[in-house]
């Protein structure tokens, strides 16, 4: 404990003192005061610092003095030992909780870790799947390829036999246009000997009508031989010559006769064999038409194969077409699946990284457990340190207000203690209130709050500072300071490293919040013990509070 | 005239009534004519087809088919045979004149009696030729007015 804490332990020792009769009696007697210092510090090594002085004696005595300076210091020291253990204890009992929650998340990280990588494997596993899949497509494609080529390939024959048809059924219409050709000459001709048959009757006829007169005149030649015949059968004897001529007549006339009616039956014969002919040719006339009519029908439907046959060939052409379409598509999409085959040999190459990634990260998990523990355990002894110290201190009988001031003591990073005071009310105050900003802040950080949070109060900080900063400078100013300078020079730095930081956080940039804070406790308390604790005499000596 | 056809060679003059091949003598015959018109006869017996002007003179036709007792020969041209008989002149309408022969004595036998389908009294011999019978009608009695088939008074 360093000195210059006397004036108010001094009045609180008094007070103390006031309000406890059962303390034990100081001698009163000079010649008493070995034997009565010998007892007090008996006391004292029993532990009690619960001492009595009687304040006139302690004026005369030195050696009363001297102790109980000593136990005030005493007092004062374990009385800061008993608020350290406390606060001790209950920020290990916080580090302990801490210690034990980082690890539970380290568990919990691992074991989401775990979940991960399991995650991974199956990712890895449905890839590996989803590659056979592609596979199969692939393989599918493949076959359909096969079966495109196939089918063009019988497309090409259809093709082939359709050309053929065509032909075929091109020979067809020419044959039929033949066959018409020549049945119409046919039936041309039938006509024509239809006619020809039909002039040999009229010929016939002709013939029939000479006949008829050639008859008529031999029948009249012979009725004139006859008569000739009677006349001269008439004439007797005179008339035997004539008789002669007439029976030659009448022969002649018989014989004509004869051989008209022989040709009048060969035309009776040829009128029939006309008629026969003429009912075979109208017979052959009809057979032909029929025979036209049958051909120009086969050629019609020729005509109609043909042009049937030849729609067929375009859409066979087109079929060919769409197939080869098909086949380069089914290709290309071969193409696109190895492609996608590939792809997902990648991602499974990438999830076998991450897998190792996740395995590493696992390690890690592990060994922030393992941190965790032994962090843990090391908070486990430092509560059982401050158990001890505060058993220690338990020990110690101390004043009522001292034993209570740990209790009372809040947990925090900057405690004011006497080694802050600089000898003047008013900067003590002010460095108090920068402690208390640097405690919120600090509360801020363990309650892990926002940047915006920490942002308005580091503002409040580096506004206040900068206003005590000039409170001081100008109670130098006015008490002739000598380190004024130096002073001046460290402020303006500081607030400048202040702007900064609040500058970047502002800005949104990455800000180490811990290392600010610590940075500016360590600057406080380093500025105060060290430089502000200087000019308290010099502004005291000026009488400025 | 029998007896002369029976004792000396005569000419016969041979025709046709329907499928009948009948003669006459040609002594008895004037001429054949082919007659190409008839006038008919009012109330003229059957037999009697008309009449025809012949160079002047009235020859009375006489239908020798209904004669003989067959079926009247239809109209048009005709071949009548021209027979004088008392002065006057008949024409024998026949189917057609076939020829004139010459029936050597003894040739002609007497008609048989039961000739037939025609009255026997009309015929006065039967002719034979080489493979056909010729029946030789009496003039006088073809020519007698009474004397036909339709009005033969029963025996």
């Amino acid at each position: 404990m360093s000195q210059g804490t006397s004036q108010p332990r001094t009045s609180r020792t008094t007070k103390s003192r006031a309000s406890a009769a059962e303390k034990p009696r100081v001698a009163k007697s000079a010649s008493a005061d070995v034997t009565e210092a010998i007892t007090l510090i008996e006391e004292i090594t029993k532990g009690n610092l619960v001492l009595n002085f009687d304040s006139d004696r302690l004026a005369k005595d030195p050696l009363l003095a001297a102790l109980h300076k000593m136990v005030e210091r005493l007092v004062g020291a374990f009385g800061e030992i008993l608020t350290s253990s406390t606060l001790i204890d209950r920020s290990s009992t916080t580090t302990n909780s801490t210690a034990k929650a980082l690890r539970d998340n380290a568990v919990t990280m691992q074991k989401t870790i775990s979940a991960a990588a399991s995650s991974t494997e199956e990712m890895r596993h449905n890839m590996n799947s989803v590659s056979a899949s592609t596979e199969e497509l692939n393989a599918n494609m493949q076959s359909i390829a096969s079966a495109a080529r196939q089918s063009n390939t019988n497309v090409d024959s259809v093709q082939v036999s359709i050309k053929e048809l065509t032909t075929a059924s091109r020979e067809i219409a020419e044959n039929t246009a033949r066959a018409t050709t020549i049945s119409k000459k046919a039936m041309a001709d039938v006509t024509s000997a239809l006619s020809l048959v039909s002039e040999l009757n009229d010929a016939a006829k002709a013939i029939d009508a000479v006949t008829a007169t050639i008859s008529e005149i031999s029948d009249q030649t012979k009725l004139l031989a006859l008569n000739a015949t009677i006349e001269a059968a008439r004439a007797g004897e005179m008339g035997k010559g004539f008789a002669v001529v007439a029976k030659e007549v009448k022969d002649l006339a018989s014989q004509t006769n004869t051989a008209t009616k022989g040709i009048q039956g060969k035309i009776g014969i040829i009128h029939e064999v006309a008629r026969r002919t003429s009912d075979a040719i109208s017979a052959i006339n009809d057979v032909m038409k029929a025979v036209n009519e049958a051909v120009t029908s086969i050629a019609a439907a020729a005509e109609e194969q043909s042009v049937t046959t030849d729609s067929i060939g375009q859409n066979v052409v087109s079929t060919t077409e769409r197939i080869k379409e098909m086949s380069n598509n089914v290709s290309e999409g071969a193409v696109a699946v190895q492609d996608v085959s590939k792809s997902i040999l990648d991602v499974t190459n990438l999830s076998s990284a991450v897998a190792q990634s996740m395995t590493s990260l696992n390690r890690n998990a592990s060994e922030v457990k393992a941190d965790a523990a032994a962090s843990y355990a090391q908070a486990l002894e430092v509560v059982s340190q401050g158990a001890d110290i505060k058993r220690i201190v338990a020990g110690v009988k101390l004043p009522s207000d001292v034993a209570n001031q740990g209790k009372n003591a809040t947990l925090q990073l900057c405690r004011f203690t006497q080694d802050f005071d600089v000898m003047s009310t008013k900067m003590n105050d002010d460095h108090k209130r920068i402690f208390g900003y640097i405690n919120t802040i600090h509360q801020r950080i363990k309650e892990k709050s926002e940047g915006t949070a920490l942002l308005s109060t580091l503002k409040e900080l580096a506004d206040f500072t900068q206003r005590h900063f000039q409170r001081e400078e100008e109670a130098m100013l006015a008490a002739n300071y000598a380190a004024y300078p130096q002073q001046k020079a460290a402020h303006t730095k500081l607030l400048a490293k202040v702007a900064e930081i609040i500058n970047a956080l502002e800005s949104g940039g990455e800000v180490d919040l811990l290392e600010t804070m610590t940075f500016l406790k360590d600057w406080l308390t380093t500025h105060i013990l060290v430089m502000d604790r200087e000019y308290g005499p010099v502004l005291r000596a000026h009488g400025i509070d | 005239m029998m007896s002369e056809s029976l004792t000396a060679a005569v000419d016969i003059i041979t025709f046709r009534v329907c499928d009948m091949l009948c003669g006459l003598n040609i002594a008895e015959v004037q001429e054949i004519k082919r007659i190409h018109q008839i006038t008919a006869v009012h109330r003229a017996p059957p037999e009697v087809r008309g009449v025809v002007n012949m160079r002047g003179r009235i020859v009375t036709i006489i239908d020798v088919r209904q004669k003989l007792g067959f079926e009247p020969s239809a109209g048009g041209p005709a071949l009548v045979i021209i027979v004088p008989h008392r002065e006057e002149m008949l024409g024998l309408l026949v189917d057609d004149v076939d020829d004139i022969v010459r029936a050597e004595a003894g040739s002609i036998s007497p008609a048989p009696d039961n000739l037939a389908g025609v009255e026997r009294e009309l015929f006065c011999g039967v002719l034979k030729l080489d493979e056909t019978l010729v029946a030789i009608l009496d003039r006088s009695r073809v020519v007698e007015r009474n004397v036909n088939a339709s009005a033969r008074p029963s025996p």
